[in-house]
């Protein structure tokens, strides 16, 4: 599907677009964000072993939420249920009242809204793409495995898509999520044209 | 203004959504009709979004605010998260359930030509309508949830019920085969118990009779005659006979006598007999059963009793001494060298219990499940019949009673009966 050389310079453009996610991410929460080094894949297969190998039996809370535009797809997220209550905390949310379960759900769903526009957009700025839309994020499943949530995923084993998979941190602190893009193949080709288009220019 | 500019906002005015613009600082730059008909504040521009709603959860709704100008991109709230952002009124004042308008809020950036963020567009979608759905949705599952629950357990209780019905038809069929079998066997028994007395007498007789023959025998002189009955003698080994044939009719005479008692128990089992209902004084039916089975007792156990004070009972005296006896011969049996027999009585209620405690061997778990049931016995062959306690049971019920019995084994057993004071009235002297 990509070349060596389209593949390293789709790393750099993740590196650097990433890279400004966790920045902006950073800003809001006024705190230091770290994020893994992104990993592509090109078929899913390759990708959920990987997560589950990282985040083994813990019970996770994922959600999802779609772009569209000249890029398609959807970024689902893997959180860690512990963790959750400190970034409520940095997040603005504590002294609201109402039940904890759905304080807890409302900023899952924020951070995923945060996550997802910030990596996005920053890869679009990258690909010099103009602005994507966002769907409301939501919940997909809460309280299983890694291994059952990707189970009940509707996107096929060997679907070619792109997924590039993201971990992030906050430092000194529980908080931990792993975030799974997946892009479309109808937008793959603009992906790579967009790449040539940035291969040619260097 | 130009005709399109005109338009737009005409749009934006009459949309039958909120549409709010924020600066950064909160500060509202536009808000449209349906912000200021359902807020009911008209001069809201140039005010801080706070002071128009003070009851907005501040730190929260400045951080979407931060979030849109920081990340550069759509925000979203959900009602189910989220009722609401703005407190409105509902949108079904009359024939809705809710109180508030619940909203669905997309916070999306307003940027220049240059891409800097110079707003925040608030667009409220009014889903009082879906939210009165899914939420009489969500009750109507929590209802037919519990009434599940409910039929689960009513379910439960049939089955608990069938099995009650079940254990006292059984009881009833026995009671029936019992009634017949103890009919039959009973006049059989009636004519070999009275011939059993006659034959020891009559053998008693006939002993007596030789013995005179044997005093005169000794002065017969006659060789040849002394012979021939000595001769006879040693063939049908008489001394023997003299002895063996006393035992025998004994030995007869008290088996006899154990089928008549199991006879008798079999009729008490079907209630076959006696049958008067009447306002019995329960400690001194116990006393007298006591008596009766005094020698069961006296070398076994220590008779504690611990009488309360209880109001005459409406029963059938022969019938609860009966259960009384079983109780008492039960727990002597289960002692096996020395022990101690509690019997207390009281009051609770309307009911009356009767609690006779032993500290004898115990019940196994296993065996606690199927000792009232006809024919059931741990006891050697000839020593129990196993009907005791299903007799027990069966008159208890029969008076609108229950049994009840704990048991640990090695540390001993308590059997309690409780029977009402006054029967209910239609069954009360029916038979
Ligand atoms: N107080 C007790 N302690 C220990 N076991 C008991 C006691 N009462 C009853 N049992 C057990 O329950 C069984 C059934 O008792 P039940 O009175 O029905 O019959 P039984 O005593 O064996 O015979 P019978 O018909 O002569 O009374 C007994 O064989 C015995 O194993
Ligand atoms: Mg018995």
């Amino acid at each position: 599907m990509f070349t060596r050389d389209q593949l390293d310079a789709l790393q750099e453009i993740f590196n650097i677009a990433m890279g400004q996610g966790a920045n902006r991410l950073a800003r809001l929460i006024e705190t230091f964000v770290v994020l893994s080094a992104p990993k592509l894949y090109s078929l899913k297969s390759q990708a959920d072993p990987e997560l589950s190998k990282r985040l083994g039996d813990t019970p996770i809370i994922a959600t999802r939420q779609s772009f569209v535009g000249p890029l398609r797809g959807e970024v689902v997220i893997f959180f860690g249920m512990n963790g959750a209550n400190e970034l409520a905390e940095l997040m603005g949310y504590s002294q609201d009242g109402g039940d904890a379960q759905r304080i807890k759900e409302e900023l899952i769903l924020d951070v995923t809204n945060i996550l997802v526009g910030a990596c996005i957009t920053g890869l679009s700025q990258q690909l010099n793409f103009t602005k994507s839309s966002f769907s409301t994020p939501g919940l997909l499943v809460e309280g299983k495995t890694v291994a059952e949530a990707l189970e009940n995923q509707r996107l096929p084993q060997d679907s070619e898509a792109l997924l590039v998979e993201i971990q992030f941190k906050i430092e000194a602190h529980a908080f931990f999520c792993e975030l799974l893009i997946c892009i479309a193949n109808e937008s793959i080709a603009t992906v790579v044209t967009a790449v040539d288009k940035l291969l040619k220019g260097v | 203004m130009s005709f399109e500019q005109k338009l737009l906002e005409n749009v934006l005015q009459q949309i039958s959504m909120g549409i709010v613009i924020l600066d950064q600082d909160c500060r509202i730059c536009f808000w449209n009709e349906f912000m200021q008909i359902n807020s009911g504040e008209a001069n809201a521009i140039d005010k801080s979004i706070f002071d128009v709603f003070p009851d907005l959860p501040r730190s929260w709704f400045k951080k979407k605010i931060d979030t849109v100008y920081t990340i550069q991109n759509m925000a979203f709230t959900d009602w189910k998260k989220r009722p609401y952002v703005f407190r409105f009124p509902t949108s079904r004042p009359m024939t809705g359930g809710l109180d508030v308008m619940y909203q669905n809020a997309t916070f999306s950036p307003l940027t220049d030509e240059k891409g800097e963020v110079t707003g925040v567009l608030i667009m409220i979608t009014d889903v009082t309508e879906v939210a009165e759905q899914t939420l009489q949705l969500e009750q109507l599952t929590a209802r037919l949830e519990h009434e599940k629950q409910e039929q689960k357990k009513l379910i439960v209780k049939l089955e608990e019920a069938q099995n009650q019905l079940l254990q006292s038809e059984k009881m009833a069929a026995i009671g029936q085969l019992a009634a017949g079998v103890a009919h039959e066997i009973n006049n059989p028994t009636g004519y070999v118990y009275s011939n059993m007395g006659s034959l020891g007498h009559m053998v008693n007789d006939l002993l007596a009779v030789i013995e005179v023959y044997e005093q005169q025998f000794e002065k017969v002189g006659d060789a040849a005659v002394r012979d021939a009955v000595n001769k006879a003698k040693e063939e049908y080994d008489f001394d023997y006979l003299k002895e063996d044939l006393v035992t025998l009719v004994n030995e007869s005479k008290d088996g006899i006598e154990r089928v008549k008692r199991i006879v008798q128990d079999l009729k008490g089992f079907s209630h076959v007999g006696e049958s008067d209902w009447q306002l019995a004084d329960l400690h001194n039916g116990m006393d007298s059963t006591l008596n009766v089975v005094w020698n069961e007792v006296k070398y076994k156990a220590e008779v504690q009793k611990d009488y309360g004070d209880i109001p005459r009972v409406q029963c059938i005296a022969s019938q609860i001494n009966q259960v009384f006896m079983n109780l008492i011969v039960n727990a002597a049996h289960a002692i096996e060298k020395q022990g101690v027999i509690k019997i207390s009585t009281g009051l609770q209620g309307d009911m009356v219990f009767i609690r006779v405690s032993d500290s004898g061997s115990g019940i196994s778990t296993e065996n606690l499940n199927r000792i009232f049931e006809p024919f059931f016995t741990t006891k050697p062959v000839g020593k129990g019949t196993g009907l005791g306690l299903s007799v027990s049971y069966s008159i208890v019920q029969k008076h609108h009673g229950r049994m009840e019995v704990t048991s640990k084994p090695g540390e001993g057993t308590t059997f309690t009966i409780w029977l009402p004071v006054t029967q209910p009235e239609e069954e009360a002297g029916e038979e």
